[in-house]
């Protein structure tokens, strides 16, 4: 019995524990209702611009950036978590045209893709 | 039932939600050399329709109609005064429809014809080259619905003599291509048709039948940076700047009087690629040629294709190509300039030209083929002249000289087409707070490469290049303003580029990013086999 009320006493002064998840507060201009796939917050871009990248699992996935001649011009392997992951398209370096972006897997699986044009 | 049927029809039919119109807004009695100016609207056919983002391409034929300039006129109706605008133009290229779907269907033209092309089983692409076509991506977005009925956008053209074109009238100069309408805050796509999908000006009078067409031939894809000069006894006649068609279309001049030319490439406006024209592939060729390789190390037989490399590729005026010029070449990619007898931005460009036919084919007349006179008769008055440029021995950026065929036909490029295609992964990514670019590489067989990247230097600083390409080879590594030339070249033939991860380039962040996508813009790539045979490389 005296067991028993230390235990007792042990588990009513045992802090509860909550796993601390980070929310990413999704724009509404980025939100993807679908369950992957791929979003520009704008279509007009001057300096950056912000993308939303939902992905269907953790792990690594290709950003190419390709020009009217179907060049990859940019690409960047990113290490994703499943669901939105808000990020930048940075533009300055690029000559001023029009691209598309395009969301692969590592091994080269189509996710989405979205066209922007520089100002 | 039979008549519920006959009303539910047109519902089924009148699909679309809007139209997309364009036409002239001058009087339709048109003559060549006259400014005319094409207006683009919408027309609401679906109540409700309400997007707030236009993305359309549109085409012009180049050889009919000159453009001008363009100016937006979205913003001048109240509604729409911040909305946002951009005009992307490209040359060379004409739109091929998807024929599965209707012409005049813009918006399945653009999700099937354009967007999701590449999945169109045997008709992957949308935009095959076409040098009669200029085409125009317009974009205009706003945070409120863009009004319909008022004009988006006018472009003025000129209208151009169809003298010396293959077309006998005006008849569909434009044709509207594709357009995506989008309402961004509920994510809905709308159906856009064509109204105007094509205009013909009809009647065009006058032109000049004394218009000489000057078509200039090179592998550079900069011809506007090209100046022409013509004489006549010592005395300049007409001068410009080639078109980025590569023509100029000059009057004034007089049949049956023979003109010389100047074709030259204007140092300001090239300054940005004049580095660019010698490469690894040209270090390479011109070492093989110094040391007799032939096809193999041990032979006794030339590299050179065509007996104009021998003076593209004499870089020190001593009138030989020897090792000297192959290491002249080295250090400009190593970036020193120890002659300034080829082309570099130090140098400025070295240049040649000459009529097309005979360019590269040297007589008592015309050293290595440099005829630089013509004489317009009634019959004839479009001429072509090839260019190159000093040190561009795998004409790169230069005219490759016509070789007649046994059979009296014409091949073209002996050593462009036998180039070799290489698929490569190059990727950047965000490693411990810094941005690493990484090259990938299979094939083993390559003598050198050459990259040239750019990076937004607001952004980012060089820190350095890790090489892991072998122990024998050259590697290099420059930066320019913000650009970085890197690579590696086998000076002795001895060893091969390792395959693998050969260069790994480092930069560090000058203020905090999330990623690195568009930090770094792949500009050329370059590179060569031990053979000697040029190799065109694809990132994938």
């Amino acid at each position: 019995m005296k067991k028993l009320l230390i235990l007792l006493l042990f588990v009513s002064c045992t802090q509860t524990i909550y796993e601390d998840t980070p929310i990413t507060e999704i724009p509404e201009s980025l939100f993807i209702q679908e369950p992957k796939g791929l979003k520009l917050e704008s279509y007009i871009v001057e300096d950056k611009v912000r993308i939303n990248t939902k992905l269907p699992q953790d792990g690594n996935y290709r950003i190419k950036i390709i020009d009217f001649t179907n060049t990859i011009v940019n690409q960047e392997i990113i290490k994703g978590k499943e669901g939105d992951n808000l990020l930048n398209i940075y533009v300055n370096s690029l000559p001023i045209s029009s691209y598309t972006v395009e969301l692969y897997t590592i091994n080269n699986e189509f996710i989405g893709k979205q066209s922007f044009s520089m100002k | 039932m039979k008549k519920l049927l006959f009303l539910l029809l047109p519902l089924f039919c009148l699909a679309q939600d809007l139209k997309l119109d364009h036409s002239y807004t001058n009087a339709a009695d048109f003559e060549v050399g006259d400014t005319i100016t094409i207006k683009f609207n919408t027309i609401q056919v679906t109540e409700g329709a309400d997007p707030n983002l236009y993305m359309f391409d549109y085409e012009y034929n180049n050889k009919l109609l000159q453009k001008i300039t363009h100016r937006f006129k979205v913003a001048d109706n109240e509604a729409n005064t911040n909305a946002q605008t951009s005009l992307t133009h490209w040359d060379g290229y004409k739109f091929k429809i998807l024929s599965t779907y209707d012409e005049d269907n813009l918006s399945a033209q653009y999700l099937h014809g354009w967007q999701n092309r590449t999945q169109v089983e045997g008709d992957t692409s949308s935009y095959p080259t076409d040098n009669d076509w200029s085409v125009e991506r317009i974009t205009i977005q706003d945070g409120v619905g863009i009004t319909y009925n008022n004009t988006l956008i006018e472009v003025d053209f000129k209208i151009k003599d169809k003298i010396n074109t293959n077309y006998s009238n005006y008849n569909n100069v434009t044709h509207l291509n594709w357009m995506k309408a989008h309402d961004n805050s509920n994510n809905t796509a709308y159906d856009v048709d064509a109204m105007q999908q094509k205009i013909t000006l009809a009647g065009v009078e006058g032109g000049d039948a004394g218009s000489v067409t000057i078509n200039l031939k090179t592998e550079n894809d900069k011809p506007t940076h090209y100046k022409y000069n013509i004489l006549s006894n010592n005395s300049s006649v007409a001068s410009g700047n080639f078109d980025a068609n590569s023509q100029a279309i000059v009057t004034g001049l007089e049949n049956n009087v023979k003109y010389t030319i100047d074709i030259t490439v204007d140092n300001d406006a090239a300054s940005d690629w004049l580095d660019d024209v010698v490469t690894v592939t040209d270090v390479f060729l011109v070492f093989k040629e110094a040391i007799k390789a032939g096809s193999n190390p041990g032979g006794q037989a030339n590299t050179f294709t065509h007996s104009i490399q021998f003076l593209l590729g004499e870089v020190n005026n001593s009138g030989n190509v020897d090792f000297d010029d192959s290491y002249i070449l080295l250090s400009h990619i190593m970036n020193e300039n120890v002659s300034e007898w080829f082309t570099s931005s130090t140098n400025g460009a070295k240049n040649i030209w000459g009529e097309k036919n005979q360019y590269g084919y040297s007589t008592n007349d015309y050293y290595f083929g440099q005829r630089k006179d013509f004489t317009p008769i009634d019959s004839n008055k479009v001429f072509d002249f090839g260019h190159g440029l000093i040190g561009d021995v795998d004409f790169s950026h230069s005219f490759e000289p016509i070789v007649q065929s046994e059979n009296s036909g014409v091949a073209r490029g002996v050593v462009q087409n036998s180039s070799e295609n290489l698929n490569l992964d190059i990727s950047t990514s965000l490693v411990n707070d810094k941005v690493e670019l990484v090259v990938e590489l299979e094939k083993e067989d390559l003598a050198g490469m050459q990259f040239v990247i750019q990076f937004d230097d607001a952004l980012l600083e060089f820190e350095e290049v890790q090489f892991n390409t072998g122990n024998l080879l050259t590697n290099f590594a420059t930066e320019r303003n913000n650009k970085l030339y890197f690579g590696s070249l086998s000076v002795e033939n001895q060893e091969n580029i390792k395959p693998g991860k050969p260069y790994k380039i480092i930069f560090n962040p000058k203020q905090t990013i999330t990623n690195t996508s568009g930090l770094i813009y792949f500009q050329t790539t370059d590179a060569v086999t031990e053979e000697g045979t040029k190799v065109i490389l694809k990132i994938q």
